[in-house]
């Protein structure tokens, strides 16, 4: 049988995923790795985060489930979607706190454990594509004072 | 647990490993103070011993909320979790909070609460008395001793930081072991302490020559 080491790649339309409020975004997907083991769903979806020291924040922009009861296996494996980014909130590299906006993956098999263990052992994988949404600049560092 | 490859943009920016995205209860396991991984299943088989009542004991940054995650888990996968309250509005609220959850908890569930020594001892004594009552259970955290049997007393050390630092995201080099051992002598064991340290120096290290 043929390993099972889930991969997700993600192209975007553009190659250096920086977009601007209102623009749309193109992404195709492709799942390999799976050997022989089928697909339960795909999740696409298109969101932001925050990251850093506080609770973790986050807004979906776009979401589309695919099953395997509705969708041929193959278009779970692979596929595109397109989605008019926002007004805001804008991508911000602070220190205490970052915006992140990311294309989300995640797919789900059958059964329990999976995945294997070194790679987390769940049922499902998700991955996360990272991109930019408008152009602020990075926060300057300023927290050497209070942890030196 | 779902397993997250984040995969950065091309040209930036590199995810802080020690951000509370990936280190905030629930994204990690619960491990032991040697680092092993605990099992929530045997927990659970202690809990039901105690009558569904018990709490997960000690010191701040030790992994209590991390294992009572992991547990509300293992009683929601066995159709027992009756509840999740996160005390620390006041104490008031905090005892709003837990007479709801105990209301809404149907009897033979278990009600898990955080943070439970923000209850006074007689607010404590009278929910753990409802609960008894009623055929609820409880399954909180707490720092101090209670009414309530000890399931497990959380403790900390080097190894079990350093078996975290296994399973977070990759840290590029930029935070080396002796600033993990430096961050957990710095907080005194407190874990969580330790890792808000290692999220500092992370940024200062991604960003050389400003304000070091």
């Amino acid at each position: 049988m043929p390993p099972f080491e889930p991969n997700i790649h993600v192209d975007f339309d553009r190659p250096d995923r920086r977009y601007m409020p209102g623009e749309s975004i193109v992404v195709r997907y492709e799942v390999d790795g799976l050997g022989e083991r089928p697909l339960l769903a795909v999740e696409r979806s298109l969101l932001w985060y925050t990251e850093g020291k506080g609770e973790e924040d986050i807004g979906v922009h776009f979401f589309d489930r695919r099953s395997s009861k509705t969708d041929a296996a193959k278009a779970l494996e692979a596929g595109s979607f397109m989605a008019v980014l926002p007004a805001s909130p804008l991508s911000y590299e602070g220190v205490i706190v970052k915006v992140r906006w990311c294309i989300r993956i995640r797919i789900f098999f059958s059964g329990r454990d999976a995945v294997p263990e070194r790679l987390g052992g769940s049922r499902d994988f998700v991955s996360e594509h990272v991109f930019e949404v408008g152009t602020i600049p990075p926060a300057a560092m300023n927290i050497g004072a209070q942890t030196a | 647990m779902t397993t997250i490859a984040v995969i950065p943009s091309t040209h930036s920016i590199t995810t802080n490993p020690f951000s509370t995205r990936f280190t905030t209860p629930g994204r990690l396991p619960p491990l032991d103070h040697r680092g092993e991984e605990v099992d929530p299943a045997k927990l659970l088989h202690r809990l039901d011993r105690h009558g569904s009542r018990a709490a997960i004991r000690g010191p701040h940054g030790s992994g209590k909320s991390t294992l009572l995650v992991a547990l509300a888990d293992q009683l929601r996968v066995r159709d027992r979790l009756g509840g999740i309250v996160r005390l620390g509005g006041g104490f008031r609220r905090d005892l709003l909070a837990v007479a709801r959850g105990l209301a809404a908890c149907d009897r033979g569930r278990v009600l898990c609460v955080d943070s439970w020594e923000r209850l006074d001892m007689v607010a404590a004594a009278v929910a753990c008395t409802v609960a008894w009552i009623s055929g609820r259970g409880l399954l909180v955290t707490s720092h101090g001793i209670g009414v309530l049997p000890t399931l497990v007393s959380c403790s900390t050390s080097p190894r079990l930081l350093a078996r975290i630092m296994e399973r977070l995201p990759d840290r590029f080099g930029l935070v080396g072991e002796i600033d993990v051992e430096q961050a957990f002598d710095e907080a005194n064991g407190n874990i969580r302490e330790a890792l808000f340290l290692l999220y500092d120096r992370f940024e200062r290290a991604r960003r050389p020559g400003v304000g070091s």
